[in-house]
């Protein structure tokens, strides 16, 4: 009893900031349904700027700059507004040109913005963190009641200007004319455009409003944490995402109520259970999926916002045209299934290995494949089946602990067997190793079954957390953040295939494999029903397809390469720990497939080879050399560009077409 | 922040060395760390100790180094592709750096294959030691670290209870067991143990359950960012407990952050900026010249690590042929090499033997604890 009354207190206060951020996220999805990854850096720049401004000098850049030293009440309305306008600039330069694009090209955009401006903030101000200035209403010695409870003066402040901010937004929503137009905007936007509500300036509006609670929840975050850091916003972001999931996205009151809820469950469990604080995170994501799992839309979501959005998720095809033209014509007849061209293609990869002599590019290859591989997996269930999954590394993860806890941990470490008596078992465990991943798959489907776009992506993203957060914290079974090492190279009959060339060919066996199987699969009537699937939902119901069950199958079949991946992964690395398994991981692997070419065999490869190579070749650069961090922004600008104008991906003409023309 | 200038002049200092005619008899030192994302501190000082190091050397009339740099952004990933990297590039003699062990253990079977000494200055994994004979390691691991703090703690300091919380990490799991383990022994009660993911920045339940069992101290298994929030969570609470710390913490960081709230708190390092010997003295000159302030803990173990390299690269040159492998096996033969972190020596399992430094946090400055 003697901690009840305090974890109460740390409740509220986590609940005020999470309900705020997560206001920003549910507005822009009410209104455009996009869920913008960017809002994290906007709370972070809210925090960079609110402190910059109170500060008498900053360092930018690295050269110190005189700043005002304003009193806090005035820096923080001045940094809110400051973000506010900058969430419309990035709206209008990175989202409005996609605003007819396919679906995920906004989403994958709004990631790019947020690794671009993590790596800017870090350029101006650098890598450590700012400490949050004393100030007067800071300095004020805490109200303490019952002996046990105590409470800052801050944290009170933090309260009130939630709640006021909350109550604010909702009666504008009501009450005023942009309120009804962008509730009207919302409801459907092609009928607000036509009865004459200027939509752009209402979406517009709705970044604006969105970005500023972003940034006062980034302010009032760094006061009560004292600190200001470019990585600050990851974290938060993506709670006031599940927070907004969570009490039904695109609803106000919801979000307020998903922020609270999420921030009582997460401090009640590290407070009363044995090592909480390590299984906070994992609490949270298990309370979400719980509630997703009964009530798809959340708890004050409405139903029809779980409806399978308008619009198709890889977006009409693109006609060959203008500086594409000849690479889409070559996709073109790729996609078409031209033997020849096939062959010859596969040729061509195995001559590398031959030709390339430097181990360096060797390795880089061994990369393309494996990634290219593993997002293969992840386009059977996003670019088929047209299921958003942002939890597709859990597959990986469970096909690289299997093999690497079977190896070295039990065959090894129990029963002291030489890993090179048994070297076949390697190849056996890629199809178990796949099995394993590939029944998780569809364990882990059954309850996303109801569930439609944006919240089946957060559902799964979940099942990662969790899933990341046990291999982290169940020390015995996987030696958690030590890691495992001394997983054996594979070989061949005693023969080990440990130089990067090998590992390269026997990485492009596989991939040619998993290619050859996904398009045999495809293009089957197995193939058929998962384009039906993610073409209209509805209408596949409709027409007899058993849209559960393929489903079901997509996630397996989706698990089984992941697993299999992930077996082919810790024997090449010889060393295995969950930094492998990174959230930023899925949406890398997602990123790939729509770079390359949702639903195509090639695309996932492109994606990777494109994503890897730019990496590496940015690291010699000079200016990278100077200034390490610029590369991810390089990265970001890169990708926005590329969504912009080719939100279809690299080699959308390659895609398989299993419907009929119009 | 301010390395972003340092780099400039050194990347221009890199350039210049570049040329074709300097570039036959120069070698290229590979360092690689995390320089972006979540930590980039870390590996953004130690790199600065290794660019002091490199000025000093070619001030004082040695050889002149490129320096070829690899942000690692702590992702395994690109980990493996570094090392991948500076094998292939034959100029790279020897690398340095590292902020993650298991960003090291990833890399380890790849210098292993192509022959390339290493010396990291961050990481304390005890499953490094041993790990390849081309690995080496300036920092002392985590079991001996932890282990001195307990016992101090238990006699010198006579403290009977104590609250432990760590980062749920190799490095924060390892020195928490170390010290729970001696500081039992020496008689103290470890009433609970808490754990946190890296970056973690709320640590108030944690404190709230700590303030319930009434220690005598906190023992922070952590680096200085999670360290200056507990203690100033913990103060924020009304828990008067001493606060004990790590050499993850001994950072001036650690009390810009932190404040009033790690006032009195004791941290151990290799490094001690109060001790004024002269070799410590050149960096405190060189880093205040450049940045201000003090050097970081981990700043000076990365100009220690450029310091024996070159001295080692001396040694192979002088031995004859230059290949890694002689300068793999001068390395093996360092004795005692002076430096601002004291003596290097490298025992056959690439380890480092260290006296360690207990410091007290006193009106702002770190100062020896008696």
């Amino acid at each position: 009893m003697d901690i009840f009354g305090q974890l109460l207190v740390n409740a509220l206060m986590l609940g005020a900031i999470y309900a705020l951020a997560a206001v920003a996220y549910t507005l822009v999805y009410g209104v455009i349904q996009l869920v913008n990854f960017a809002f994290g850096e906007l709370f972070m720049l809210g925090a960079f700027i609110c402190v910059s401004l109170m500060l008498p000098s900053v360092a930018l850049f690295g050269w110190q700059a005189p700043m005002p030293a304003l009193p806090f009440l005035v820096a923080l309305p001045l940094a809110v507004v400051i973000v506010a306008g900058l969430g419309v600039v990035v709206e209008r330069l990175a989202y409005r040109p996609l605003r007819n694009a396919p679906r995920l090209a906004p989403l994958i955009a709004a990631i790019a913005v947020s690794v671009l401006l993590q790596s800017v903030a870090q350029s101006i101000w650098g890598p450590e963190e700012l400490r949050f200035p004393r100030f007067a209403l800071g300095q004020l010695p805490p109200i303490v009641l019952f002996d046990t409870i105590y409470i800052r003066v801050m944290e009170i402040f933090v309260l009130v200007a939630a709640i006021a901010s909350m109550i604010g937004l909702t009666l504008f929503v009501q009450y005023t004319r942009m309120g009804r137009a962008m509730r009207a905007t919302a409801e459907d936007p092609t009928a607000a455009r036509l009865v004459g509500i200027p939509v752009n300036r209402v979406i517009a509006m709705a970044f604006l409003i969105g970005s500023a609670f972003a940034a006062l929840a980034g302010v009032l975050y760094a006061q009560t944490y004292s600190f200001a850091h470019p990585t600050m916003g990851f974290l938060p972001g993506l709670k006031a995402l599940t927070a907004a999931v969570l009490g039904g996205i695109g609803s106000i009151p919801g979000a307020a109520l998903g922020g609270m809820l999420l921030a009582f469950v997460e401090t009640f469990a590290a407070g009363y259970l044995p090592n909480g604080a390590a299984w906070r995170d994992a609490v949270g994501f298990a309370i979400l999926i719980l509630v997703l799992a009964f009530r798809p839309q959340g708890i004050l979501g409405r139903k029809e916002l779980n409806e399978a959005p308008a619009g198709s998720l890889v977006g009409e095809q693109v006609a060959p045209r203008g500086l594409f033209a000849p690479v889409d014509r070559f996709f073109g007849w790729l996609g078409q299934g031209n033997t020849v061209l096939n062959i010859a293609l596969a040729c061509i990869a195995v001559a590398l290995a031959f030709i390339i002599t430097n181990d360096y590019w060797l390795r880089i290859l061994v990369f393309v494949v494996t990634y290219g591989m593993l997002a293969s997996g992840l386009n059977i269930v996003v670019g088929f089946t047209g299921l958003l999954d942002l939890g597709f590394v859990a597959f990986f993860a469970v096909g690289a602990y299997f093999t690497s806890i079977l190896f070295v941990l039990v065959l090894r470490g129990r029963f002291g067997i030489d890993p090179a008596d048994i070297w076949w078992l390697f190849y056996a465990n890629l199809f178990l190793g796949g099995a394993l991943a590939a029944l998780i798959g569809a364990l882990i489907g059954t309850p996303t079954l109801r569930l439609r776009g944006d919240y089946l992506a957060i559902m799964t993203l979940g099942f990662h957390e969790i899933i990341r957060i046990v291999a982290t914290n169940w020390i015995d079974l996987t030696r958690g953040p030590m890691g495992i090492r001394g997983i054996p190279t594979p070989s061949l009959f005693g023969m080990p295939l440990m130089s990067p060339k090998y590992l390269y060919l026997l990485g492009l066996a596989l991939s040619i494999l998993v290619v050859f199987g996904i398009a045999r699969l495809v293009r089957s009537y197995v193939g058929r029903a998962w384009v039906a699937i993610r073409e209209n939902e509805v209408a596949a119901e409709a027409m007899g397809v058993p849209t559960a069950r393929y489903k079901l199958l997509s996630y397996a079949t989706g698990g089984f390469i992941g697993g299999l991946v992930g077996v082919f992964f810790a024997h090449s690395q010889q060393y295995i720990s969950p930094l492998s398994f990174s959230l930023f991981e899925n949406i890398l692997i997602l990123m790939l497939i729509v770079m390359g070419g949702l639903g195509t065999f090639i695309g996932p490869f492109l994606g990777a080879l494109f994503w890897i190579v730019f990496l590496q070749v940015a690291q010699g650069m000079p200016l990278i050399q100077a200034h390490p961090e610029l590369r991810y922004a390089a990265l970001g600008l890169v990708l926005v560009l590329l969504m912009i104008y080719r939100p279809q991906g690299l080699a959308a003409r390659a895609r398989v077409s299993l419907m009929m023309s119009k | 922040m301010n390395g972003i200038r340092t780099s400039l002049a050194v990347v221009a200092a890199t350039l210049v060395c570049m040329q074709p005619a300097a570039a036959q008899d120069s070698h290229s030192i590979g360092f690689t760390a995390a320089l972006s994302g979540d930590f980039a501190a870390f590996g953004v000082n130690m790199r600065r100790g290794v660019e002091l190091a490199m000025e000093e050397i070619a001030a004082s009339g040695g050889p002149s180094f490129n320096l070829v740099i690899a942000d690692d952004r702590g992702e395994a990933r690109e980990g493996v592709l570094i090392a991948q990297r500076f094998c292939s590039d034959s100029s790279v003699a020897a690398v340095l750096g590292y902020s993650f062990s298991s960003i090291a253990l990833a890399a380890v079977p790849i210098y292993d294959q192509c022959g390339l000494p290493v010396v990291g200055s961050a990481v304390t994994s005890p499953d490094l030691s041993g790990a390849s004979p081309w690995f080496r390691r300036n920092i002392l691991t985590d079991a001996v670290q932890g282990a001195m703090m307990g016992e101090y703690a238990a006699t010198e300091l006579g403290l009977s209870t104590v609250y432990v919380i760590h980062q749920q990490d190799d490095y924060g799991i390892g020195v928490a067991n170390a010290f729970s383990a001696a500081a039992t022994a020496a008689g103290m009660e470890v009433i609970d143990t808490a754990t946190y993911l890296l970056g973690a920045r709320d640590f108030r339940t944690q404190m709230t359950r700590a303030r319930a069992a009434r220690p005598d101290a906190i023992f922070i298994g952590g680096f200085y960012s999670e360290a200056s929030k507990i203690a100033e969570q913990a103060r924020d609470l009304g828990i008067s407990a001493q606060i004990l710390g790590t050499d993850g913490s001994l950072n001036p960081e650690l009390i810009t952050l932190g404040g009033p709230a790690v006032e009195g708190m004791i941290v151990y390092g290799m490094f001690d900026p109060s001790v004024a010997t002269p070799p410590p003295a050149n960096i405190i000159h060189a880093n205040r010249a450049r940045v201000g302030g003090y050097p970081h803990a981990v700043s000076a173990r990365g100009y220690d690590a450029m310091m024996v390299t070159a001295e080692a690269i001396r040694m192979a040159e002088e031995g004859g042929d230059f290949t890694r492998a002689a300068l793999n096996d001068a390395f093996g033969a360092i004795d005692a090499f002076p430096g601002v972190t004291g003596p290097t020596t490298f025992d056959a399992q690439g380890d480092r033997d260290g006296a360690l430094y207990f410091l007290r946090v006193e009106d702002g400055t770190f100062t020896l604890a008696d």
